[in-house]
């Protein structure tokens, strides 16, 4: 957001409009670490006991 | 060449070959000219190759002059996903970092189709690095958004875009795909033509940019499920080269499929509360063909698993480890989806008992399906519940939530659900809702393509939907 408002005071009066008007970008990466944090407890609460099951390999 | 041609089916047109109405070299310029000329109309051509492809032509007509016989794919040409490798040409990933990439062996899937004669016309654009980090716009591909046939301000879908437009605007008479979760049977659906995502490990993966390990197919875009039947047998089959595959082979024999009146096909009520109100004629009109058809029906559930955060899991934690190098690198913001390239770099902190643990709830949840499986042979849902988006739409949005709200999810998630099982799945063209296609999904239980394919056909021979020509081509 520094870097943001630094450019935006450098920049030329039409610039400075067209910054104004346009929608600030969504932070990317806080919302993928939101998302990992709601996917580890989904994960978490998803019981699954201890069992004798091989190990896992995937087929079909 | 007239239009009837660029919208025939593989047999019409292998049939025609043979009877010498017209030479391979014609039909492949003919096709390889459209491609090159109405492609980028749709953002649809990664790589023209039309020079090769009428050079590989010219062995097939003579071959065809010697009756050499290779069945009905012989003389056809197609397209592929820019994710399979073609040798000695660039391989894009529909990523910029990756523009210049050649490899010199072309995929397994490639060599098979070239062996019987089929001719690889071009390759299609797609979703850069086919979508895993998660995109927040259509626009998130090195060729820019994908645009639809039948109405180009709407999206192709992704992430086989290129596939889905260039089949549905009649640029190639079918086109190979891939899928992870959702890139064959949603642009399928948006399109409508026939897409079918076989059982995991049916098709050799060799050769194609690898996304998730344990959760990526390779699989026929075309016109009918009878031409998804026959380029199926002619991909299908064991390979060293893959470690997925099953060591199975895939015949198309319609004519020893179960009689339909066996069959048992699971719905769920829910479904139609869930689809956009303007899709809902286009869903009951379809279900009403399903049951015209003489299977039986039955109510079903999907079993309760949290469907979403198992793929994000698992397809991030595989992705992070595959484009490691990429996302370690300064080249990973030269991605054009900014949404897409925070979702690769996050997913390294994935931990690994957490992908563990996403993988042995995956083992519960096949189980799970097996046991669904021994009341219902097939499920039936809508592909998408909605058409195609606009274009300047975000595709991150939350989905809309009706009103009233249905009683039960439906089967919102057998998208990410089947292929989390690994299940084959066939999305046909079931209607408009306006000027745009609506699609249903056939999921069955694994190697169960003929079962699905015997119900698409039929469904086929009782509609016309899948012979719909977009307007602007038509």
């Amino acid at each position: 957001m520094v870097a943001a408002t630094a450019g935006t005071a450098a920049a030329s009066l039409v610039g400075l409009t067209v910054l104004a008007q346009a929608p600030p970008l969504p932070d990317f990466e806080k919302a993928a670490r939101d998302s990992h944090r709601e996917n580890s407890a989904k994960l978490a609460a998803f019981g699954i006991s201890m069992s004798l099951e091989p190990a896992f390999q995937f087929r079909a | 060449m007239t239009d009837d041609v660029f919208f025939a089916g593989i047999v019409e047109l292998n049939s025609r070959l043979r009877k010498r109405e017209f030479s391979t070299v014609e039909l492949v310029r003919a096709f390889a000219e459209r491609l090159e000329q109405l492609g980028p109309r749709y953002n649809a051509l990664a790589l023209p190759l039309t020079e090769v492809s009428i050079k590989r032509a010219k062995q097939v007509d003579d071959e065809l002059k010697r009756e050499r016989f290779r069945g009905p794919l012989q003389g056809i040409p197609f397209g592929a996903k820019d994710l399979l490798s073609f040798a000695d040409h660039p391989t894009t990933w529909g990523a910029k970092p990756y523009a210049a990439q050649v490899f010199e062996e072309s995929a397994t899937v490639l060599q098979k189709l070239d062996k019987i004669g089929a001719v690889l016309i071009g390759k299609l654009s797609m979703v850069e690095l086919a979508g895993g980090g998660g995109y927040r716009t259509a626009a998130a591909s090195l060729f820019g958004p994908g645009l639809n046939p039948w109405d180009r301000n709407r999206w192709s879908g992704g992430s086989s875009s290129g596939s889905g437009s260039a089949v549905a605007a009649g640029l190639v008479p079918f086109a190979l795909g891939s899928e992870t979760s959702g890139s064959i049977v949603a642009p399928s659906a948006y399109c409508g033509i026939t897409g079918l995502r076989p059982t995991y490990g049916l098709v050799s993966r060799h050769g194609a940019m690898a996304l998730s390990w344990t959760m990526d197919k390779i699989g026929p875009m075309c016109r009918s499920a009878e031409d998804c039947g026959l380029v199926l047998q002619a991909i299908s089959g064991s390979d060293s080269n893959d470690p997925g595959s099953a060591g199975k082979s895939f015949y198309y024999t319609p004519q020893y499929a179960r009689a339909l009146t066996d069959l048992k096909v699971g719905f769920a009520t829910s479904d139609l509360g869930w689809a956009d109100p303007a899709t809902r004629p286009a869903f009951e009109g379809a279900m009403q063909v399903i049951r015209s058809i003489g299977v039986q029906t039955a109510e079903v559930s999907l079993p309760d698993f949290p469907y979403g955060t198992l793929t994000d899991v698992v397809i991030g934690a595989e992705e992070a480890s595959i484009f490691e190098p990429l996302i370690r690198s300064g080249k990973l913001n030269d991605l054009a989806d900014a949404s897409q390239a925070a979702g690769l770099r996050a997913n390294l902190e994935i931990p690994a008992i957490e992908y563990l643990k996403a993988q042995r709830i995956r083992s519960l949840l096949k189980q799970k399906f097996r046991e669904l499986f021994s009341g219902v042979d097939v499920l039936v849902a809508p592909a998408r519940y909605n058409v195609a988006p606009q274009i300047s739409e975000p595709l991150d949005g939350p989905d809309p939530v009706p009103v009233p709200l249905p009683p039960s999810p439906g089967m919102r998630s057998l998208i990410p659900a089947g292929n989390l099982a690994g299940l084959p799945a066939l999305s046909i063209p079931c209607g408009f809702a306006g000027n745009m296609p609506v699609a249903l999904q056939l999921v069955g239980p694994a190697f169960s393509e003929n079962t699905l394919l015997a119900i698409g056909r039929e469904f086929q021979n009782r509609t016309d939907w899948h012979k719909r020509k977009p307007p602007l081509v038509s």
